[in-house]
Order: structure tokens, then C-alpha cells, then sequence
């Protein structure tokens, strides 16, 4: 009941899906019925297709209000949904203010594995049902995953930037692996825990191989709202975005969640209503509409921001290019994806639009120990997608065997 | 007949205008391939 709850309210932020999905079909209305249709703004790759006589209005009315209805009869059903995550969590071996290691190793004398996930999302999309967990695979395929769980900042991270999440949880996760296994760790990093990953895989002795799943390197080369959102942000040579930064996790103890999701909302903001139209077609009883529930619950449990974090990632990650650029230090070192010494494979998704594609080979690009694999899937879906066993898990896990 | 083709121009119109507003936010230009390393 209580966690039914959770979901009433959701996506965050609702206001701003339902504002969009409504201006975007009252543009339709009005672009569909106007004798002027091929002069409103298409996609380069779509002019071609683009009608030369006006649709039908009282037709064209009608299937924009099916299609309202459908999107809000798939959010309700979702929010309704019965079905939950009931995945119980396996030990905690080491914890450092609100950030947590899990091990997944049944197996006690399997090579060791240290998994980073990304700061802004829960990092249980890795061990999301018992039929999709990268992590119970990878135990299953004979590695001792350990799980870094980030945690909401507490008072002892809210001043952290992401050089002091590496330096202060990271790292000292990565030693306490070392000390209870007695050897070396693999490390695999997912989103932006693979960028994290890839710094530590350059400052760290103790591990022997290095996996990136969707991790972001190279921001120089955004498209559409993205670029719009970059260049916003570089405006005063950045002094904007970073009082506007300081001020929201001085005000809220951290940069809020739903501010964090209005940004991947805009990377594509029809989504949200052709993807509950979708839901709502579907069988609710199906393992399909389970998955869909599972996933879109795990987006709307999204985790709040440090302030020094947040301005990190935004600005100095994605508006000012830090990574690529060479002025990302941690711990007073230059962080250089030519300086991995150690065995690397980097999976970038042909259809990642949270980690483009171009901004994810940049990494191997750059490290000559690099193997890449392109998986032709989305961002998530090299997680949790159908494919995503054989083609993403199963490789890596065989990589980090190979390089125990 | 002339009923059912007027409701699917405009079913055809709005899966357009979805696919249209989804570029034009992602601005999803194919990208040349630009992998130099061959996959495992």
C-alpha cells in the first residue's frame, strides 16, 4: 500500500509530462488541419513524409483524444499496477556514510568484481528481477559481484564532488574488496559509474580489468534539446547554471530529484506519452507489462544530487566538456582514458540516447587497451533488454574471467 | 470507406507528428560509423 502510494504523483515531474504531452498534440491539431502542413518544422529525415493536404479536423480530434486517453489510462494502470520488486538484498559487507557494498558472491572464492552504477539513478536496475539481473549472471557465470550503492547524500556527502565520492567511497570500497577476497577486483561501471569506473581503473593498482557499460565521455557533440540545454548552461561562462545549482542543494540539502528528470525528460518529451500508450494495449497480467512497471518504477526512484556533484556532472561533465577536455582532476591527478593500464571493454550502445554513441566510444577511443562492443540496443535495455544476456552480460562476464 | 481512410490519415498523421517531435528533440541524424576497434 505504502509503496502503491509512492507511484501516485509519478513520473516526476508529472506536471511537466502532462504539460508536454498535451502542447504537443494541440500543435498537431493545429499543424494537421492547416493548409500550411509541410511548412511547420520536420526532421530533415522525415520533410519526404511530410502530408501536402491538410488531415481531416473532426478525424483528426478524435484520434488525438483516444490517444489522451490512452496515455492516461496507461499511467493509471500503471499506478495501480499490483506488481512490485521483491528482490530481497544480499549481505552488506562494508558501509561509509549513506553508501553501501552488497555482495552478490554465493560464490566466495569467485574473482571479485566492483560494480559502480550511476550516482542519479538506484542502482538495483543491476538486480532488477531474478529473470533480469546482471549481477545474479554474472555470480551464475562464476564472478563475486560486489555492488557499490551510492545512497541518497546524508549529511556526510552533501559537500562531496564526484573526486570525493571516488575518493572517500569508491576507493576505500574497492580496498575493502581487495582485503576480504585477498586479490585484485575487476571493475565494471555503469552510466556515469562507468565513467567513475574508467578514473579509477587509471589511479588504482588493484584491479585487472576494466568493463563500461553506456559510460558518457565526450560531451562536444550534443544534438537537439541537449545542445539547447548546453548551451543554456554555458551562458556567463557557466555562473548561472552553477548558482542555480548551489542555491537548489542549499535550499534542499541536495540538486532534487525531479529537477535531475526534468533534464532526461527533455532529451525526449513525447516519450512519455507514446510510452503509456503503449502500456496501456497491454496484457497487465503479461511478464512484458511486469517489466514495463519494474522499469518505470525504478525511474521514478531516482536519487537526489550533492551540490558539488551536480555541478560536476552538468557543468563541468557536460557543458564544459571536462572529461574529454583533460580538466577532470581527482585527487590532483588529470583523469586520462590513455593512461588505463589495465585490459579494457566498452559496450556502447548503438541506440543509447542517455550515453550517445559518440560520446561513449570516446573512451576507447582514447585507451589503447580498449575492445569495444556495440550492442544495438538502448541504454537500458543493455541492462535489462531481451538481448541483453547474450550480448552484453555473457561477454563481459566471459572479459572479466579472462582477466582475473 | 471514405470514413475509414479519413481516421487513418490522421492515425498516420499523429504517429508521424511522435516520430517528427522525437527527432526534432533528439535531432537523431544517423551517425556515420565511427568504430576503429573491432569487437571482441
Amino acid at each position: 500500500m505504502t509503496r502503491q502510494k509512492q507511484r501516485i504523483g509519478n513520473p516526476s515531474p508529472l506536471i511537466f509530462h502532462l504539460g508536454t504531452t498535451i502542447a504537443a498534440y494541440h500543435a498537431a491539431l493545429i499543424a494537421g488541419s492547416s493548409s500550411d502542413l509541410a511548412n511547420f518544422q520536420w526532421h530533415s529525415s522525415l520533410t519526404h513524409a511530410a502530408p501536402t493536404a491538410p488531415i481531416n479536423r473532426d478525424a483528426l480530434i478524435h484520434e488525438v483524444e483516444n490517444r489522451l486517453r490512452q496515455v492516461t489510462s496507461g499511467l493509471e494502470l500503471w499506478q495501480n499496477h499490483p506488481h512490485h520488486r521483491t528482490l530481497t538484498e544480499p549481505p552488506v559487507v562494508w558501509q561509509a556514510g549513506a553508501s553501501r557494498l552488497l555482495d552478490y558472491g554465493e560464490k566466495t572464492h569467485a574473482p571479485p568484481v566492483l560494480v559502480i552504477p550511476s550516482l542519479v539513478n538506484k542502482a538495483y536496475i543491476l538486480d532488477l528481477s531474478e529473470q533480469k539481473s546482471l549481477l545474479r549472471d554474472l555470480n551464475a557465470m562464476g564472478l563475486r559481484p560486489f555492488l557499490l550503492d551510492w545512497g541518497a547524500p546524508q549529511a556526510a556527502e552533501q559537500k562531496f564532488d564526484l573526486a570525493a565520492y571516488i575518493q572517500f567511497r569508491a576507493l576505500p570500497a574497492l580496498a575493502e574488496i581487495n582485503r576480504i577476497t585477498g586479490r585484485p577486483a575487476g571493475l565494471l561501471g555503469y552510466c556515469m559509474g562507468g565513467t567513475i569506473a574508467a578514473a579509477i581503473a587509471q589511479l588504482s593498482p588493484d584491479i585487472n580489468a576494466l568493463v563500461t557499460i553506456g559510460a558518457p565521455w565526450d560531451f562536444s557533440r550534443a544534438t537537439g534539446t541537449r545542445l539547447m540545454m548546453q548551451k543554456s548552461g554555458a551562458l556567463n561562462d557557466g555562473r548561472d547554471l552553477r548558482t542555480a545549482l548551489t542555491n537548489l542543494s542549499t535550499t534542499f540539502g541536495a540538486v532534487p530529484i525531479s529537477f535531475i528528470q526534468h533534464l532526461f525528460a527533455s532529451i525526449n518529451p513525447i516519450q512519455f506519452a507514446t510510452k503509456f500508450q503503449r502500456f496501456s494495449k497491454m496484457d497487465m497480467t503479461s511478464e512484458a507489462a511486469k517489466t514495463f512497471v519494474r522499469i518505470e518504477d525504478w525511474l521514478a526512484d531516482g536519487i537526489a544530487l550533492s551540490g558539488p556533484a551536480a555541478i560536476d556532472l552538468f557543468l563541468h561533465w557536460h557543458v564544459q566538456n571536462s572529461i574529454a577536455s583533460g580538466n577532470w582532476q581527482v585527487n590532483g591527478i588529470t583523469i586520462d582514458a590513455a593512461k588505463i593500464g589495465v585490459p579494457s571493454l566498452n559496450i556502447c550502445g548503438r541506440k543509447d540516447t542517455i550515453a550517445p554513441d559518440h560520446s561513449t566510444l570516446a573512451l576507447p577511443d582514447r585507451n589503447h587497451n580498449a575492445r569495444i562492443i556495440r550492442p544495438n540496443m538502448g541504454h537500458v535495455g543493455m541492462i535489462i533488454g531481451t538481448n541483453a544476456k547474450k550480448e552484453v552480460t555473457e561477454p563481459l562476464g566471459s572479459f572479466l574471467l579472462e582477466h582475473a | 470507406m471514405k470514413q475509414e481512410t479519413t481516421e487513418e490519415d490522421a492515425r498516420k498523421f499523429l504517429d508521424l507528428w511522435e516520430e517528427n517531435l522525437s527527432r526534432l528533440a533528439r535531432d537523431d541524424i544517423e551517425q556515420p560509423n565511427t568504430e576503429k576497434k573491432p569487437a571482441k
